[in-house]
């Protein structure tokens, strides 16, 4: 397993579990991505910026990179969202109206869920806005507890943003992409 | 020296052909529908996020001119997709700014812009290159002639005044989320993606 360490103590970033995510995404049909940059998913928006499959765009503010996804949508891309989980909190206004009202979808990655693993206090507000604003929208979510678990919950999640014209946001815990402590 | 808005939506409706539209909140995108409607017009689109949504879409269908119609209040609130879209060189994508000085909308209260704010110089610094400042409809003509014919982007300026309170504008005979779907129907009549189908809609694609 090729690892690469984040910064002191012996926390590293999982490589291999950034390429699943990046292969799982492109195996449900993701061809544009939106991202903001955060340290939890480092790894894998080096891929997708890397990849000259995948239209990936930076996004200064995570509901910025949200209307650019709703936009690729309307052109009949197949768009992801890559952002850490505060980004629900700018975000909430454009999932609100462009995605609930406008009827316009797109797939949501995120770092960082309610608690499990969360081992910085600076990160709490992830804690506040996302699974609670997903909850309170009305917007399905999945966890991804399992690497192993990646594709299908991606595929599955985008099957359903498709289908249902409605977004659905796929979280990802800090066990899945560090390793040690 | 200011112009009316809907005298320019005029000439923009005149001069435009085949180009999508993604308008703002507001009067603009009321004044547009009565003035110049195609189901290629995406209406209502929330302050702030007209322009990244043009960029989406104009990344999405490079083929096709995306133009972006907003308020000087809505531009404020989306300063970033200015750099974002410098950056990224959509050159099929047309940025057009109706300033008003005020929300018009919102009690006709000062935007930054009636004060020290200046959006050209904003968008300027954020690397829009290609920009057009216009103070009367005859500049505005050859401003939108120029950016529908060539490689842009292009940001478009026009200082406007306010809308006559007493001015009766009709909303739109849809809802917002009609509009989505009549404007997807358009694009894939148009040919610009594949059929748009109920149910999982696999077959919503660029076409080849």
């Amino acid at each position: 397993m090729v690892m690469e360490k984040l910064r002191g103590g012996g926390v590293r970033h999982n490589v291999t579990n950034a390429s699943i995510l990046h292969r799982s995404l492109k195996e449900a049909g993701i061809d544009f991505v939106s991202l903001v940059p955060d340290s939890y998913f480092r790894e894998l928006n080096r891929l997708l910026i890397a990849d000259p499959e995948m239209r990936t765009v930076i996004a200064t503010r995570e509901d910025e990179g949200m209307a650019i996804c709703a936009g690729a949508y309307l052109g009949g891309k197949k768009p992801c969202m890559v952002m850490e989980a505060s980004g629900y909190g700018s975000g909430a206004g454009v999932l609100a109206r462009i995605c609930q009202v406008h009827h316009i979808p797109f797939l949501i990655l995120s770092s960082h869920v309610s608690g499990l693993g969360e081992m910085y206090y600076f990160h709490s507000e992830t804690r506040f806005l996302g699974e609670p604003i997903l909850r309170g929208m009305g917007i399905p979510f999945v966890v991804i507890y399992r690497i192993e678990d990646a594709p299908v919950l991606i595929r599955e999640a985008w099957l359903s943003v498709e289908g249902q014209r409605h977004p659905v946001a796929v979280m990802v815990p800090r066990h899945i992409l560090f390793e040690g402590r | 020296m200011t112009v009316k808005r809907i005298d320019a939506l005029k000439i923009f409706a005149a001069e435009r052909k085949e180009e999508l539209v993604i308008t703002g909140v507001g009067a603009v995108g009321r004044e547009l529908y009565k003035v110049g409607h195609k189901d290629t017009n995406l209406y209502k689109i929330q302050m702030g996020f007209v322009s990244p949504m043009g960029l989406g879409l104009a990344l999405a269908l490079p083929q096709r001119k995306v133009v972006v119609i907003e308020g000087d209040g809505s531009a404020l609130m989306g300063l970033g997709a200015w750099a974002t879209i410098a950056n990224e060189v959509p050159g099929n994508l047309v940025l057009i700014v109706f300033d008003n000085g005020a929300y018009e909308g919102g009690g006709r209260h000062p935007t930054a812009t009636a004060g020290k704010t200046r959006l050209e110089v904003m968008a300027r610094g954020a690397g829009l290159e290609k920009e057009f400042i216009c103070a009367d409809l005859e500049s505005f003509q050859v401003a939108v002639k120029e950016a529908l014919a060539h490689e842009g982007p292009f940001f478009i300026l026009v200082k406007v005044e306010l809308l006559d309170p007493d001015e009766d504008i009709p909303n739109h005979p849809f809802d917002m989320t009609e509009n989505t779907y009549i404007f997807m129907r358009a694009l894939s009549q148009e040919g610009l993606v594949e059929g748009w189908v109920e149910g999982v809609s696999a077959s919503h694609r660029p076409r080849k």
